[in-house]
């Protein structure tokens, strides 16, 4: 009976044991999943931006668009322009000297310097009157596109040089708009259909969508209008947005834009595509927005090497990783030495009393208080008291505060756990106090020290709070001790905070990210070299 | 005998608080030989080893009153505590390398007390290292880190460091009794060539080494010098009874 109990009491000390591991495994896997998720979403929106976007002009699928004249234009810009393509209207503005700068097009800090061709050679359409004209013909266009970074020009296709394509990029015009009648984009049932998706459009053209209700419109059934099968838009648009797909059987066919305009407006539940040149400015009919997925890469190397422009809309973070960099290099340099000199007083002067107790009681409370209070202590007293205003020694010195409790802690423990052996030894060889402290003790305790130095680090990295009110906002490189100083992470919070860009914001806190690896890798691989002294080496040899 | 005696201590109380762990001490100890102390746990020999070179200063609470007088001077009065140390080394029962490489280690003294120059210091670690017999074990490795070795090799190595400084006098706080059979009696052929240079105190629990290695031997009990004596005289003619129980093994 005795012996039959005990087994079964085995047998539920061994069920626990395993219900116990499956749990911690569970919490483990739990935890991992999701650091990794957080750390690998972060990762995927810094590395890829990937965003709707609604357009009123869509691309017709050609790299040159049509001329009202019936002939053909193609936009050439310089190389280091990043454009995927542009829409007739930007052409007009760029071309007309409307628009100064490519930063909200490319997203660079970029002159648009416009070039075209005079007599003829343009069209009624387009303005070009801050343009560069040129008598010279086409190859000259192209040389001077060439030439200047920001540079933006026009050409008839006809005669665009053949071999003009690998010397400046031809960039596609999106031309083609969607006119429908105004009461499918009305607000009706507290509903309003404000964009399609190009699935959609598809859909719409080839008559698989019957009602507007299906897409989120009103009760109105689609009528569908098109160009002329030969006309160019109707090509292009077919090649495009129908991916080659048939039109719907009840479209109806319009000779040329305008009537197909004046169809559209006076039909309920009209849809019809028209060159945007004919559609802009007529009040009779609506253009509806086509949303694109884009995704293209963020994160790219001109992220890293450009200054921040407009607020950070444009540009990059050069200048902020400077800042940066700087900003911990000074902490450092201040935290380390003071907070290692405390650690050595209260563990190897100090008579551990309770003045000792009382002050390790207090850096321990110091190391877990909010981060704002330090920045709020560093706002009244160098900010304000001594005069230092926001800038980068004002923030430093707050964010020293800040970390030296943690590098005091940690270089306090790693002292304590150097044997006192290695002290004895040091003395009974006659070496003085400050020699065993110097070269014995600390020598031993470095790689605790440092792993204090890096906790300081990571948390000065990401310190915001703090820095706001006490080193400032300016994205500029730094110019002096007291110039204000933008860092990654109050970047980050105004990029999000301003609604500036949710893009730049995942770029910028990916790099936040790769600084923070960097600098544990660097440190693991230091406190690697530092532990190689206090470990057998590898491979004991007995004598 | 007293007259060239290297270490006279006269009268030596020790009191850690309260308690006396050594009472009215006299001695002298003599150059050029190895004097053990031997006695069971907790007789004081280790704490009156420590007072001959001031380590006792480390403890908290532990207050000396007496004279250890070194080559006739006080070294409770006036002498540099550095210096002291300098010329009476000690070595511990269990051997504490430092975390830095086998030169390095032995390189440290020499340091601290302001050698410079590569060529000088590794002079003197190969001096060091050859006179406590491990130059051949070690010197292919010596920029490996110190703790890669043996037990044995670690004290030698300590044994290496003590020397480096060019000391007097070396303590040694039962050096091998962390030790294997072989190792220790490295150790203890080391004693033998080591005495002929240096004046050796060696505390031990092991009967049997003191009898083998010292030329004189003390008894302690109770924090009291029980008989000091040749170390022949000591273990075949016993003045103390309390001596003679203890050689004999009747305290345990």
């Amino acid at each position: 009976m005795e012996s039959n109990g005990s087994t079964e009491n085995h047998r539920k000390v061994r069920r626990m044991d395993a219900a116990a591991t499956s749990v911690l495994w569970a919490s483990a896997a739990f935890t991992i999943g999701i650091l990794l998720c957080i750390v690998g979403y972060i990762v995927f929106r810094g590395l890829v931006s990937d965003n709707r976007r609604s357009y009123e002009v869509i691309g017709r699928g050609a790299p040159s668009f049509p001329l009202p004249d019936g002939g053909e234009g193609v936009v050439i810009v310089n190389r280091s322009l990043r454009l995927a393509d542009l829409t007739l209207e930007d052409v007009r503005s760029l071309l007309g000297g409307e628009t100064a700068s490519w930063g909200l097009l490319s997203g660079q800090d970029l002159d648009v310097v416009p070039v075209a061709l005079r007599d003829g050679q343009g069209d009624g359409t387009l303005s070009f009157a801050a343009a560069t004209l040129r008598k010279d013909g086409a190859e000259e266009v192209v040389r001077a596109v060439e030439a200047a970074p920001g540079a933006v020009g026009f050409l008839r296709a006809d005669i665009l040089p053949p071999e003009a394509a690998r010397r400046v990029k031809v960039i596609p015009v999106r031309s083609i708009a969607i006119a429908v009648d105004p009461a499918v984009m009305e607000l009706t049932d507290g509903r309003r259909l404000a964009s399609v998706d190009e699935a959609v459009l598809k859909d719409l053209f080839t008559g698989r969508i019957a009602n507007w209700k299906s897409v989120g419109g009103p009760d109105l059934p689609v009528r569908v209008f098109r160009l002329e099968p030969a006309t160019v838009e109707s090509r292009g648009f077919r090649g495009l947005a129908l991916d080659g797909a048939d039109w719907a059987a009840t479209a109806a066919v319009q000779p040329d834009a305008r009537t197909l305009l004046r169809a559209v407006a006076s039909t309920p539940g009209a849809v019809g595509f028209v060159p945007y040149a004919e559609a802009a400015g007529n009040a009779a009919v609506k253009l509806l927005p086509v949303e694109r997925r884009e995704i293209r890469p963020n994160l790219t190397l001109s992220f890293f090497l450009e200054e921040p422009k407009r607020a950070g809309k444009v540009g990059g973070v050069s200048t902020i990783i400077g800042n940066t960099l700087l900003m911990i290099l000074l902490t450092l340099l201040m935290a380390t030495p003071i907070g290692v000199g405390a650690a050595v007083y209260l563990t190897e002067y100090a008579r551990q009393g309770p003045l000792v107790r009382i002050l390790r009681f207090g850096t321990e409370t110091l190391a877990g208080i909010p981060s704002i209070i330090f920045g709020l202590f560093g706002y009244i007293v160098f900010v304000g008291a001594f005069h230092w205003g926001i800038g980068l020694l004002s923030g430093t010195l707050t964010v020293t505060m800040m970390i030296l409790p943690t590098i005091v802690r940690t270089a306090e423990e790693a002292i304590k756990a150097v044997p006192a052996s290695h002290r004895e030894g040091s003395l009974a060889l006659g070496a003085t106090r400050w020699q065993t402290v110097t070269r014995v003790v600390l020598r031993a305790a470095s790689p605790g020290i440092l792993t204090g130095v890096i906790l300081g680090i990571g948390r000065a990295i990401g310190e915001t709070a703090a820095l706001i009110f006490t080193m400032g906002t300016d994205y500029r490189s730094i110019q002096g001790l007291l110039s204000s100083a933008r860092v990654l992470s109050v970047h980050l919070y105004i990029l999000v905070k301003e609604g500036i860009s949710f893009d730049k914001a995942f770029a910028t806190a990916m790099i936040l990210i790769v600084v923070i690896l960097a600098v544990n890798f660097t440190a693991t691989r230091l406190i690697g070299r530092m532990h190689f002294m206090q470990t057998t080496g590898g491979g004991r040899h007995d004598g | 005998m007293t007259d060239e005696a290297k270490l006279r201590i006269r009268g030596l109380d020790l009191h850690y608080g309260e308690v006396q762990a050594l009472k009215k001490v006299d001695m002298d100890i003599v150059p050029n030989a190895v004097t053990a102390f031997i006695g069971p746990s907790g007789c004081g020999k280790t704490t009156f080893l420590k007072t001959l070179n001031r380590m006792i200063d480390l403890i908290p609470g532990a207050t000396v009153t007496g004279t250890v007088l070194y080559d006739g001077r006080d070294v409770y009065g006036d002498y540099d505590v550095i210096e002291l140390r300098k010329r009476i080394g000690m070595v511990f029962q269990k051997p504490n390398p430092f975390p830095m490489s086998i030169f390095d280690n032995v390189a440290y003294g020499p340091r601290v007390h302001g050698m410079k120059g590569r060529r000088s210091l590794e002079e003197t670690v190969e001096r060091s290292l050859k006179r406590a017999a491990l130059w051949g074990e070690v010197s292919d490795r010596l920029h490996k880190p110190a703790l890669g070795l043996s037990g044995g090799q670690q004290q030698r190595l300590c044994i290496a460091r003590l020397l480096a400084v060019e000391p007097d006098v070396l303590l040694m706080d039962e050096p091998s009794s962390a030790l294997d059979p072989i190792s220790t009696a490295k150790i203890e052929d080391l004693l033998e060539e080591l005495k002929k240079l240096y004046t050796i105190v060696i505390v031990t629990h092991n009967m049997q080494q003191a009898a083998r290695i010292s030329d004189r031997t003390a008894f302690f009990l109770h924090g009291e010098v029980v008989e000091m004596r040749s170390t022949e005289e000591m273990f075949f003619k016993p003045k103390d009874k309390r001596t003679e129980d203890y050689i004999s093994g009747r305290f345990g």
